[in-house]
Protein backbone atom coordinates (compact mmCIF):
# COMPACT_ATOMS: atom_id res chain seq x y z
CA UNK A 1 0.00 0.00 0.00
CA UNK A 2 1.29 3.73 -1.26
CA UNK A 3 1.30 6.27 1.39
CA UNK A 4 -0.60 8.45 -1.39
CA UNK A 5 -3.45 8.69 1.54
CA UNK A 6 -1.93 10.40 3.95
CA UNK A 7 0.25 13.40 4.74
CA UNK A 8 3.50 12.85 5.57
CA UNK A 9 2.91 14.65 8.69
CA UNK A 10 0.02 11.74 9.47
CA UNK A 11 2.47 9.11 8.24
CA UNK A 12 5.06 10.46 10.89
CA UNK A 13 2.64 10.46 13.77
CA UNK A 14 1.04 7.48 13.08
CA UNK A 15 4.58 5.59 13.24
CA UNK A 16 5.99 7.44 15.97
CA UNK A 17 2.47 8.58 18.28
CA UNK A 18 3.73 11.17 20.68
CA UNK A 19 1.93 11.18 24.57
CA UNK A 20 0.18 7.51 24.30
CA UNK A 21 -1.76 6.27 27.60
CA UNK A 22 -3.74 7.75 30.69
CA UNK A 23 -2.87 8.90 33.61
CA UNK A 24 -4.07 6.98 37.17
CA UNK A 25 -7.23 8.77 38.79
CA UNK A 26 -5.74 11.30 40.91
CA UNK A 27 -7.14 14.54 42.60
CA UNK A 28 -4.80 16.28 39.55
CA UNK A 29 -6.52 14.57 36.77
CA UNK A 30 -8.62 15.24 34.23
CA UNK A 31 -10.36 12.73 31.99
CA UNK A 32 -13.00 11.97 28.88
CA UNK A 33 -13.57 10.29 26.25
CA UNK A 34 -16.07 10.50 22.93
CA UNK A 35 -16.92 7.65 20.07
CA UNK A 36 -17.39 4.07 19.89
CA UNK A 37 -15.43 1.80 18.32
CA UNK A 38 -17.98 0.14 16.36
CA UNK A 39 -18.72 3.34 14.64
CA UNK A 40 -15.27 3.32 13.69
CA UNK A 41 -13.20 5.51 15.95
CA UNK A 42 -12.86 6.64 20.06
CA UNK A 43 -10.82 8.97 22.10
CA UNK A 44 -9.90 8.65 25.52
CA UNK A 45 -7.68 11.88 26.87
CA UNK A 46 -6.55 12.62 30.36
CA UNK A 47 -4.36 15.59 31.79
CA UNK A 48 -2.94 16.32 34.83
CA UNK A 49 -3.33 19.98 35.55
CA UNK A 50 -2.45 22.18 37.86
CA UNK A 51 -2.78 25.75 38.71
CA UNK A 52 -4.67 26.54 35.24
CA UNK A 53 -2.69 24.93 33.06
CA UNK A 54 -2.80 21.34 31.52
CA UNK A 55 0.97 20.22 32.41
CA UNK A 56 0.84 16.89 30.93
CA UNK A 57 -1.83 15.04 28.36
CA UNK A 58 -2.10 11.19 27.50
CA UNK A 59 -4.05 9.83 24.45
CA UNK A 60 -5.47 6.54 23.37
CA UNK A 61 -7.39 6.03 20.10
CA UNK A 62 -9.41 3.86 18.38
CA UNK A 63 -9.26 4.89 14.57
CA UNK A 64 -7.82 5.03 11.17
CA UNK A 65 -3.64 6.64 10.55
CA UNK A 66 -5.59 10.24 10.49
CA UNK A 67 -7.36 9.63 14.00
CA UNK A 68 -4.35 8.43 15.54
CA UNK A 69 -2.09 11.16 14.12
CA UNK A 70 -4.70 13.43 15.34
CA UNK A 71 -4.84 12.90 18.78
CA UNK A 72 -0.56 12.57 18.90
CA UNK A 73 -0.64 16.02 17.76
CA UNK A 74 -3.41 17.51 20.01
CA UNK A 75 -1.79 15.80 22.85
CA UNK A 76 1.48 18.03 21.75
CA UNK A 77 -0.71 21.21 21.43
CA UNK A 78 -2.51 21.00 24.40
CA UNK A 79 0.56 20.79 26.66
CA UNK A 80 0.72 23.73 28.06
CA UNK A 81 -2.96 25.22 27.55
CA UNK A 82 -5.37 26.89 29.76
CA UNK A 83 -8.79 26.16 30.06
CA UNK A 84 -9.49 28.38 27.85
CA UNK A 85 -7.49 27.09 25.11
CA UNK A 86 -9.39 23.94 25.60
CA UNK A 87 -12.52 25.26 25.38
CA UNK A 88 -11.75 27.24 22.62
CA UNK A 89 -9.73 24.11 20.24
CA UNK A 90 -11.77 23.33 17.33
CA UNK A 91 -10.83 20.73 14.67
CA UNK A 92 -10.03 23.09 11.78
CA UNK A 93 -6.69 23.28 12.83
CA UNK A 94 -5.96 19.56 12.94
CA UNK A 95 -7.83 19.17 9.52
CA UNK A 96 -5.61 21.15 7.85
CA UNK A 97 -2.66 20.25 9.05
CA UNK A 98 -3.11 16.80 9.22
CA UNK A 99 -4.58 17.43 5.31
CA UNK A 100 -8.27 15.31 6.77
CA UNK A 101 -9.40 14.32 3.37
CA UNK A 102 -13.06 15.96 4.10
CA UNK A 103 -15.03 12.47 4.19
CA UNK A 104 -12.85 11.65 7.68
CA UNK A 105 -13.70 14.98 8.72
CA UNK A 106 -16.35 13.66 11.09
CA UNK A 107 -13.51 11.73 12.91
CA UNK A 108 -12.18 15.05 13.88
CA UNK A 109 -16.01 16.14 15.53
CA UNK A 110 -15.46 13.24 17.62
CA UNK A 111 -11.75 14.28 18.93
CA UNK A 112 -13.29 18.29 19.60
CA UNK A 113 -16.45 16.12 21.56
CA UNK A 114 -13.77 14.42 23.72
CA UNK A 115 -11.62 17.71 24.24
CA UNK A 116 -15.21 19.89 25.10
CA UNK A 117 -15.73 16.86 27.51
CA UNK A 118 -12.43 16.97 29.01
CA UNK A 119 -12.52 20.73 29.82
CA UNK A 120 -15.86 20.46 30.94
CA UNK A 121 -14.66 17.72 33.29
CA UNK A 122 -11.79 20.41 34.02
CA UNK A 123 -15.06 22.62 34.47
CA UNK A 124 -16.56 20.68 37.32
CA UNK A 125 -13.42 19.81 38.93
CA UNK A 126 -13.06 23.42 39.99
CA UNK A 127 -9.61 24.68 40.29
CA UNK A 128 -6.79 22.35 40.96
CA UNK B 1 10.65 -0.55 6.98
CA UNK B 2 10.07 0.96 3.30
CA UNK B 3 13.37 -0.58 2.03
CA UNK B 4 12.75 -4.01 1.64
CA UNK B 5 10.32 -5.27 -0.90
CA UNK B 6 6.67 -5.74 -0.33
CA UNK B 7 5.88 -9.03 0.45
CA UNK B 8 3.45 -9.99 -2.02
CA UNK B 9 0.40 -12.37 -0.01
CA UNK B 10 -2.25 -11.42 -2.33
CA UNK B 11 -2.32 -14.54 -5.06
CA UNK B 12 -6.43 -14.50 -4.75
CA UNK B 13 -6.29 -11.06 -6.34
CA UNK B 14 -4.08 -12.07 -8.97
CA UNK B 15 -0.93 -13.99 -9.32
CA UNK B 16 2.30 -13.54 -11.39
CA UNK B 17 2.72 -15.37 -14.87
CA UNK B 18 5.39 -18.57 -14.43
CA UNK B 19 8.30 -17.87 -16.51
CA UNK B 20 7.01 -20.96 -18.51
CA UNK B 21 3.88 -19.33 -19.22
CA UNK B 22 5.39 -16.15 -20.18
CA UNK B 23 8.25 -17.98 -22.10
CA UNK B 24 5.37 -19.67 -24.40
CA UNK B 25 3.72 -16.20 -24.63
CA UNK B 26 6.57 -14.47 -26.12
CA UNK B 27 7.30 -17.08 -28.43
CA UNK B 28 3.62 -16.35 -29.71
CA UNK B 29 4.45 -12.91 -29.93
CA UNK B 30 7.68 -13.01 -32.01
CA UNK B 31 7.98 -12.48 -36.01
CA UNK B 32 7.95 -16.48 -36.20
CA UNK B 33 5.12 -16.51 -33.39
CA UNK B 34 1.45 -17.12 -34.53
CA UNK B 35 0.92 -13.73 -36.25
CA UNK B 36 -2.11 -15.17 -37.94
CA UNK B 37 -5.50 -14.92 -37.44
CA UNK B 38 -6.82 -18.37 -35.98
CA UNK B 39 -10.07 -17.74 -37.90
CA UNK B 40 -8.04 -17.76 -41.29
CA UNK B 41 -8.16 -21.06 -42.47
CA UNK B 42 -6.84 -20.18 -46.13
CA UNK B 43 -3.26 -19.87 -45.08
CA UNK B 44 -0.67 -21.20 -43.05
CA UNK B 45 -0.57 -17.93 -40.89
CA UNK B 46 -3.74 -18.25 -39.80
CA UNK B 47 -3.76 -22.38 -39.69
CA UNK B 48 -1.02 -22.04 -37.30
CA UNK B 49 -2.49 -19.73 -34.92
CA UNK B 50 -5.56 -21.86 -35.09
CA UNK B 51 -3.31 -24.86 -34.26
CA UNK B 52 -1.98 -23.44 -31.20
CA UNK B 53 -5.47 -22.06 -29.88
CA UNK B 54 -6.77 -25.62 -30.16
CA UNK B 55 -3.79 -26.82 -28.72
CA UNK B 56 -4.35 -24.92 -25.35
CA UNK B 57 -7.98 -25.17 -25.91
CA UNK B 58 -7.50 -29.26 -25.32
CA UNK B 59 -4.80 -28.27 -22.14
CA UNK B 60 -7.84 -26.19 -20.43
CA UNK B 61 -10.67 -28.86 -21.41
CA UNK B 62 -8.00 -32.11 -20.21
CA UNK B 63 -7.58 -29.90 -17.02
CA UNK B 64 -10.75 -30.02 -16.06
CA UNK B 65 -12.15 -33.36 -17.47
CA UNK B 66 -13.92 -31.70 -20.00
CA UNK B 67 -13.64 -32.18 -24.01
CA UNK B 68 -12.17 -29.41 -25.91
CA UNK B 69 -15.52 -28.41 -27.71
CA UNK B 70 -17.17 -27.13 -24.16
CA UNK B 71 -14.10 -24.40 -23.79
CA UNK B 72 -16.00 -21.06 -25.20
CA UNK B 73 -12.73 -18.24 -24.53
CA UNK B 74 -13.25 -15.11 -22.84
CA UNK B 75 -11.81 -12.36 -21.58
CA UNK B 76 -11.94 -13.78 -18.06
CA UNK B 77 -13.88 -15.18 -15.05
CA UNK B 78 -16.02 -11.83 -14.90
CA UNK B 79 -16.94 -12.69 -18.56
CA UNK B 80 -17.61 -15.67 -18.23
CA UNK B 81 -20.00 -15.54 -15.10
CA UNK B 82 -22.02 -12.76 -17.00
CA UNK B 83 -22.44 -15.12 -20.36
CA UNK B 84 -23.38 -18.43 -17.93
CA UNK B 85 -25.94 -16.23 -16.14
CA UNK B 86 -27.50 -13.99 -18.61
CA UNK B 87 -26.74 -16.65 -21.20
CA UNK B 88 -28.76 -19.28 -19.69
CA UNK B 89 -31.33 -17.20 -18.03
CA UNK B 90 -32.54 -15.14 -21.04
CA UNK B 91 -32.17 -18.38 -23.68
CA UNK B 92 -34.73 -19.79 -20.96
CA UNK B 93 -36.87 -16.98 -20.18
CA UNK B 94 -40.45 -18.71 -21.56
CA UNK B 95 -39.77 -21.17 -19.31
CA UNK B 96 -39.36 -20.03 -15.98
CA UNK B 97 -37.53 -16.78 -14.27
CA UNK B 98 -36.29 -17.94 -11.46
CA UNK B 99 -32.74 -18.10 -10.18
CA UNK B 100 -30.66 -19.43 -7.62
CA UNK B 101 -27.87 -18.18 -6.08
CA UNK B 102 -25.51 -17.32 -2.83
CA UNK B 103 -25.29 -13.89 -0.69
CA UNK B 104 -21.03 -14.60 -0.27
CA UNK B 105 -21.06 -14.75 -4.17
CA UNK B 106 -18.19 -12.61 -6.34
CA UNK B 107 -19.63 -9.46 -8.20
CA UNK B 108 -19.04 -10.76 -11.16
CA UNK B 109 -22.11 -13.48 -10.09
CA UNK B 110 -24.25 -11.39 -8.20
CA UNK B 111 -24.26 -8.36 -10.26
CA UNK B 112 -25.60 -9.68 -12.93
CA UNK B 113 -28.23 -11.62 -10.96
CA UNK B 114 -29.31 -8.43 -9.56
CA UNK B 115 -29.28 -6.86 -13.31
CA UNK B 116 -31.85 -9.95 -13.92
CA UNK B 117 -33.76 -9.09 -10.55
CA UNK B 118 -34.08 -5.84 -12.34
CA UNK B 119 -35.47 -7.38 -15.77
CA UNK B 120 -38.54 -9.44 -14.03
CA UNK B 121 -36.53 -12.29 -13.14
CA UNK B 122 -36.45 -13.91 -9.49
CA UNK B 123 -33.60 -14.56 -7.77
CA UNK B 124 -33.31 -16.83 -4.44
CA UNK B 125 -30.19 -16.04 -2.36
CA UNK B 126 -29.19 -18.66 0.52
CA UNK B 127 -27.28 -17.52 3.33
CA UNK B 128 -24.70 -19.60 4.06
CA UNK B 129 -23.68 -20.55 7.69
CA UNK B 130 -21.41 -19.17 9.33
CA UNK B 131 -18.50 -20.93 8.50
CA UNK B 132 -19.27 -19.87 4.50
CA UNK B 133 -20.94 -22.71 3.87
CA UNK B 134 -24.04 -23.43 1.96
CA UNK B 135 -25.99 -26.65 2.54
CA UNK B 136 -26.83 -29.04 -0.73
CA UNK B 137 -30.30 -29.17 1.21
CA UNK B 138 -30.65 -25.39 1.28
CA UNK B 139 -30.48 -25.38 -2.62
CA UNK B 140 -32.87 -28.58 -2.49
CA UNK B 141 -35.07 -26.20 -0.80
CA UNK B 142 -35.06 -23.38 -3.17
CA UNK B 143 -35.49 -25.38 -5.92
CA UNK B 144 -39.00 -24.38 -8.15
CA UNK B 145 -40.80 -26.07 -10.90
CA UNK B 146 -39.81 -22.67 -12.94
CA UNK B 147 -35.97 -22.49 -11.63
CA UNK B 148 -33.93 -22.04 -14.60
CA UNK B 149 -30.33 -21.80 -12.98
CA UNK B 150 -28.24 -22.66 -10.19
CA UNK B 151 -25.50 -20.38 -9.54
CA UNK B 152 -22.42 -20.91 -7.22
CA UNK B 153 -18.82 -20.78 -6.70
CA UNK B 154 -16.31 -23.44 -5.39
CA UNK B 155 -14.28 -21.58 -4.05
CA UNK B 156 -15.24 -17.82 -2.00
CA UNK B 157 -12.21 -15.60 -2.67
CA UNK B 158 -12.12 -13.68 0.24
CA UNK B 159 -12.71 -16.83 3.31
CA UNK B 160 -11.15 -19.55 0.57
CA UNK B 161 -13.72 -22.26 1.82
CA UNK B 162 -14.95 -25.18 -0.50
CA UNK B 163 -18.63 -25.32 -1.35
CA UNK B 164 -20.06 -29.27 -1.84
CA UNK B 165 -20.11 -28.90 -5.51
CA UNK B 166 -20.52 -32.17 -6.28
CA UNK B 167 -23.61 -32.60 -3.91
CA UNK B 168 -25.32 -29.72 -5.20
CA UNK B 169 -24.68 -30.63 -8.77
CA UNK B 170 -26.28 -34.05 -8.31
CA UNK B 171 -28.98 -32.59 -6.64
CA UNK B 172 -29.63 -30.12 -10.20
CA UNK B 173 -28.63 -32.78 -12.32
CA UNK B 174 -31.67 -34.78 -10.80
CA UNK B 175 -33.99 -31.95 -11.57
CA UNK B 176 -33.10 -30.82 -15.05
CA UNK B 177 -32.05 -27.48 -13.57
CA UNK B 178 -28.79 -25.68 -15.36
CA UNK B 179 -25.97 -25.36 -12.84
CA UNK B 180 -23.07 -22.97 -13.39
CA UNK B 181 -19.87 -22.59 -11.03
CA UNK B 182 -17.51 -20.12 -10.71
CA UNK B 183 -14.25 -21.85 -10.06
CA UNK B 184 -12.11 -18.64 -10.40
CA UNK B 185 -10.53 -19.19 -7.24
CA UNK B 186 -10.52 -23.32 -7.11
CA UNK B 187 -9.39 -24.22 -10.48
CA UNK B 188 -5.38 -25.66 -9.44
CA UNK B 189 -6.46 -25.46 -5.81
CA UNK B 190 -8.84 -28.36 -4.98
CA UNK B 191 -10.32 -31.11 -7.46
CA UNK B 192 -12.17 -30.03 -10.45
CA UNK B 193 -13.99 -32.36 -12.41
CA UNK B 194 -16.50 -31.39 -14.48
CA UNK B 195 -17.97 -34.88 -15.23
CA UNK B 196 -18.39 -36.61 -11.62
CA UNK B 197 -19.37 -32.81 -10.21
CA UNK B 198 -22.38 -32.59 -12.82
CA UNK B 199 -22.00 -28.93 -13.52
CA UNK B 200 -23.31 -27.51 -16.50
CA UNK B 201 -21.12 -24.18 -16.96
CA UNK B 202 -18.09 -23.31 -15.22
CA UNK B 203 -16.40 -19.97 -15.07
CA UNK B 204 -12.20 -20.23 -15.33
CA UNK B 205 -9.78 -17.39 -15.66
CA UNK B 206 -6.12 -17.54 -16.21
CA UNK B 207 -4.89 -15.15 -14.39
CA UNK B 208 -4.96 -17.16 -10.99
CA UNK B 209 -3.34 -19.61 -11.77
CA UNK B 210 0.01 -18.04 -12.90
CA UNK B 211 -1.32 -17.37 -16.27
CA UNK B 212 -1.98 -13.76 -17.86
CA UNK B 213 -4.81 -11.50 -17.24
CA UNK B 214 -7.29 -11.06 -19.78
CA UNK B 215 -7.86 -14.09 -20.67
CA UNK B 216 -10.36 -16.95 -19.39
CA UNK B 217 -12.81 -19.44 -20.27
CA UNK B 218 -16.77 -20.80 -19.88
CA UNK B 219 -16.82 -24.60 -19.81
CA UNK B 220 -20.56 -25.29 -21.65
CA UNK B 221 -21.84 -28.89 -21.52
CA UNK B 222 -22.41 -30.23 -25.00
CA UNK B 223 -24.16 -33.09 -24.34
CA UNK B 224 -26.95 -32.95 -23.98
CA UNK B 225 -26.49 -29.42 -25.84
CA UNK B 226 -27.00 -26.27 -22.91
CA UNK B 227 -28.77 -23.44 -24.59
CA UNK B 228 -26.66 -20.07 -24.36
CA UNK B 229 -28.07 -16.68 -25.41
CA UNK B 230 -24.64 -14.87 -26.25
CA UNK B 231 -23.38 -11.36 -25.14
CA UNK B 232 -21.06 -10.73 -27.83
CA UNK B 233 -22.31 -10.68 -31.46
CA UNK B 234 -19.82 -10.44 -34.83
CA UNK B 235 -17.70 -12.43 -36.26
CA UNK B 236 -19.69 -16.06 -35.10
CA UNK B 237 -16.13 -17.54 -33.32
CA UNK B 238 -16.60 -19.77 -30.49
CA UNK B 239 -19.74 -21.56 -32.27
CA UNK B 240 -21.02 -18.42 -31.94
CA UNK B 241 -21.68 -18.08 -28.07
CA UNK B 242 -18.79 -15.47 -28.14
CA UNK B 243 -17.46 -13.34 -30.74
CA UNK B 244 -14.51 -11.36 -30.96
CA UNK B 245 -10.92 -12.57 -33.12
CA UNK B 246 -9.33 -15.14 -30.36
CA UNK B 247 -6.29 -13.48 -28.34
CA UNK B 248 -3.61 -16.43 -30.02
CA UNK B 249 -0.71 -15.25 -27.09
CA UNK B 250 -3.27 -14.96 -23.88
CA UNK B 251 -4.86 -18.37 -25.26
CA UNK B 252 -1.39 -20.22 -25.29
CA UNK B 253 -0.87 -18.72 -21.87
CA UNK B 254 -3.95 -20.22 -20.44
CA UNK B 255 -3.62 -23.44 -21.62
CA UNK B 256 0.32 -23.97 -20.59
CA UNK B 257 -0.97 -22.08 -16.92
CA UNK B 258 -3.53 -25.06 -16.71
CA UNK B 259 -1.58 -27.98 -17.98
CA UNK B 260 0.90 -27.24 -15.24
CA UNK B 261 -1.50 -26.20 -12.73
CA UNK B 262 -3.23 -29.45 -13.02
CA UNK B 263 -0.05 -31.43 -13.12
CA UNK B 264 1.91 -30.00 -10.57
CA UNK B 265 -1.53 -29.33 -7.81
CA UNK B 266 -1.01 -31.98 -5.62
CA UNK B 267 2.53 -30.83 -4.64
CA UNK B 268 2.06 -26.92 -4.82
CA UNK B 269 -0.60 -27.58 -2.42
CA UNK B 270 0.61 -29.46 0.09
CA UNK B 271 4.07 -27.08 0.18
CA UNK B 272 1.53 -23.97 0.81
CA UNK B 273 -0.90 -25.35 2.88
CA UNK B 274 2.11 -25.83 5.17
CA UNK B 275 3.07 -22.66 4.97
CA UNK B 276 -0.13 -21.53 5.23
CA UNK B 277 -0.65 -23.33 8.66
CA UNK B 278 2.82 -21.80 10.19
CA UNK B 279 1.52 -18.13 9.26
CA UNK B 280 -1.81 -19.13 11.09
CA UNK B 281 0.44 -20.63 13.50
CA UNK B 282 2.25 -17.42 14.37
CA UNK B 283 -0.71 -14.85 13.54
CA UNK B 284 -3.19 -16.60 16.23
CA UNK B 285 -0.38 -16.34 19.00
CA UNK B 286 -0.69 -12.54 18.75
CA UNK B 287 -4.16 -13.28 20.72
CA UNK B 288 -8.11 -12.02 20.14
CA UNK B 289 -7.55 -13.16 16.30
CA UNK B 290 -10.48 -15.21 14.59
CA UNK B 291 -9.83 -17.45 11.46
CA UNK B 292 -12.93 -16.71 8.91
CA UNK B 293 -14.64 -19.23 7.14
CA UNK B 294 -14.68 -22.73 7.57
CA UNK B 295 -11.75 -24.34 10.05
CA UNK B 296 -11.34 -27.43 7.53
CA UNK B 297 -13.33 -26.94 3.99
CA UNK B 298 -11.02 -24.40 2.70
CA UNK B 299 -8.57 -23.71 -0.01
CA UNK B 300 -4.79 -24.15 1.05
CA UNK B 301 -3.08 -21.16 -0.41
CA UNK B 302 -5.91 -19.13 1.68
CA UNK B 303 -6.06 -17.18 5.53
CA UNK B 304 -8.73 -14.51 6.30
CA UNK B 305 -8.20 -13.62 9.87
CA UNK B 306 -10.13 -11.04 11.62
CA UNK B 307 -8.17 -9.03 14.47
CA UNK B 308 -10.35 -7.26 17.89
CA UNK B 309 -9.74 -4.49 19.00
CA UNK B 310 -7.83 -2.90 15.92
CA UNK B 311 -8.96 -0.32 13.54
CA UNK B 312 -9.10 -2.10 9.82
CA UNK B 313 -7.24 0.87 7.63
CA UNK B 314 -4.48 1.42 10.60
CA UNK B 315 -3.93 -2.05 10.34
CA UNK B 316 -3.56 -2.00 7.05
CA UNK B 317 -1.46 0.77 6.75
CA UNK B 318 0.65 -0.58 9.49
CA UNK B 319 1.27 -3.52 7.30
CA UNK B 320 2.23 -1.90 4.11
CA UNK B 321 5.22 -3.74 3.58
CA UNK B 322 2.79 -6.87 2.92
CA UNK B 323 0.81 -6.90 -0.18
CA UNK B 324 -2.52 -8.23 1.27
CA UNK B 325 -6.48 -7.41 0.43
CA UNK B 326 -8.21 -5.95 3.78
CA UNK B 327 -11.71 -5.94 4.80
CA UNK B 328 -11.45 -2.32 5.70
CA UNK B 329 -13.86 -0.05 3.48
CA UNK B 330 -11.58 2.93 3.30
CA UNK B 331 -9.24 1.56 1.45
CA UNK B 332 -11.15 -0.16 -1.06
CA UNK B 333 -13.30 -0.01 -3.95
CA UNK B 334 -16.45 -0.66 -1.88
CA UNK B 335 -18.24 1.54 0.13
CA UNK B 336 -19.05 -0.95 2.73
CA UNK B 337 -16.80 -3.54 4.86
CA UNK B 338 -16.79 -7.13 3.63
CA UNK B 339 -19.92 -7.93 2.49
CA UNK B 340 -19.10 -11.42 2.53
CA UNK B 341 -17.85 -11.66 6.15
CA UNK B 342 -21.16 -9.95 7.03
CA UNK B 343 -22.95 -12.36 5.80
CA UNK B 344 -21.64 -15.46 7.58
CA UNK B 345 -22.59 -12.75 10.93
CA UNK B 346 -19.67 -10.54 11.55
CA UNK B 347 -19.98 -7.11 12.74
CA UNK B 348 -18.99 -4.32 11.13
CA UNK B 349 -15.87 -3.85 12.89
CA UNK B 350 -14.78 -7.58 12.76
CA UNK B 351 -15.36 -7.35 9.15
CA UNK B 352 -13.60 -4.17 8.81
CA UNK B 353 -10.56 -5.29 10.95
CA UNK B 354 -9.99 -8.89 8.70
CA UNK B 355 -7.20 -9.18 6.58
CA UNK B 356 -6.94 -11.94 3.31
CA UNK B 357 -3.18 -13.06 3.01
CA UNK B 358 -3.27 -15.47 0.31
CA UNK B 359 0.27 -17.75 -0.53
CA UNK B 360 1.73 -19.17 -4.25
CA UNK B 361 3.74 -20.64 -5.80
CA UNK B 362 6.64 -18.43 -5.09
CA UNK B 363 5.92 -17.84 -1.73
CA UNK B 364 8.89 -18.85 0.68
CA UNK B 365 9.07 -19.86 4.19
CA UNK B 366 11.26 -16.46 4.91
CA UNK B 367 8.51 -14.14 3.62
CA UNK B 368 6.03 -16.27 5.99
CA UNK B 369 8.13 -15.74 9.06
CA UNK B 370 8.69 -12.21 7.89
CA UNK B 371 5.33 -11.43 7.75
CA UNK B 372 4.69 -13.03 11.03
CA UNK B 373 6.66 -10.77 12.59
CA UNK B 374 5.12 -7.84 11.17
CA UNK B 375 1.85 -8.97 11.90
CA UNK B 376 3.04 -9.59 15.53
CA UNK B 377 4.62 -5.98 16.16
CA UNK B 378 2.16 -3.96 14.40
CA UNK B 379 -1.35 -5.80 15.91
CA UNK B 380 0.53 -5.11 19.56
CA UNK B 381 1.31 -1.84 18.91
CA UNK B 382 -1.92 -0.82 17.49
CA UNK B 383 -3.01 -2.23 20.77
CA UNK B 384 -1.15 -0.32 22.79
CA UNK B 385 -2.82 2.52 21.49
CA UNK B 386 -6.18 1.80 21.87
CA UNK B 387 -8.31 2.93 24.74
CA UNK B 388 -7.83 0.05 27.60
CA UNK B 389 -11.12 0.80 29.32
CA UNK B 390 -13.92 -1.85 30.00
CA UNK B 391 -17.01 -0.13 27.79
CA UNK B 392 -14.54 -1.02 24.48
CA UNK B 393 -14.47 -3.90 21.94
Amino acid sequence: MSEAPYSPLVVEHFGLPRNVGRFASATDVIAASAGDPEQGVRFDLSARVRDDRIVALRFEVYGCPHCIAAGSLLSERLQGATRDELRRWSWRETADELEFPPEKRGRLLVLEDAVRALAAAWQRRGNG
Amino acid sequence: MNTAPTIYLDYAASTPVDPRVADAMIECLRPTGAQGNPSSAGHEYGRRARGLVEKARAQVAAAIGATPPCIVWTSGATESDNLAIFGVARFNADRGRHLISARTEHKAVIDPLKQLEREGFEVTWLKPGSDGIVRPEQVQAALRSDTQLVSLMHVNNEIGTIQDIAAVGAICRERGIAFHVDAAQSFGKVPLNVETMNVDLVSLTAHKIYGPKGIGALYVRRKPPLGLKPLIYGGGQEQGMRSGTLATHQIVGMGLAFEIAAREREQDMLRIGALRDRLWAGIRSVGNVELNGHAQERVAGLLNVSFHRIEGESLQFALRELAVSAGSACSSASEEASYVLRALGHSDQLAQSSLRFSLGRFTTAEQIDTAIAAVKREVTRLRSLAPQSENNS
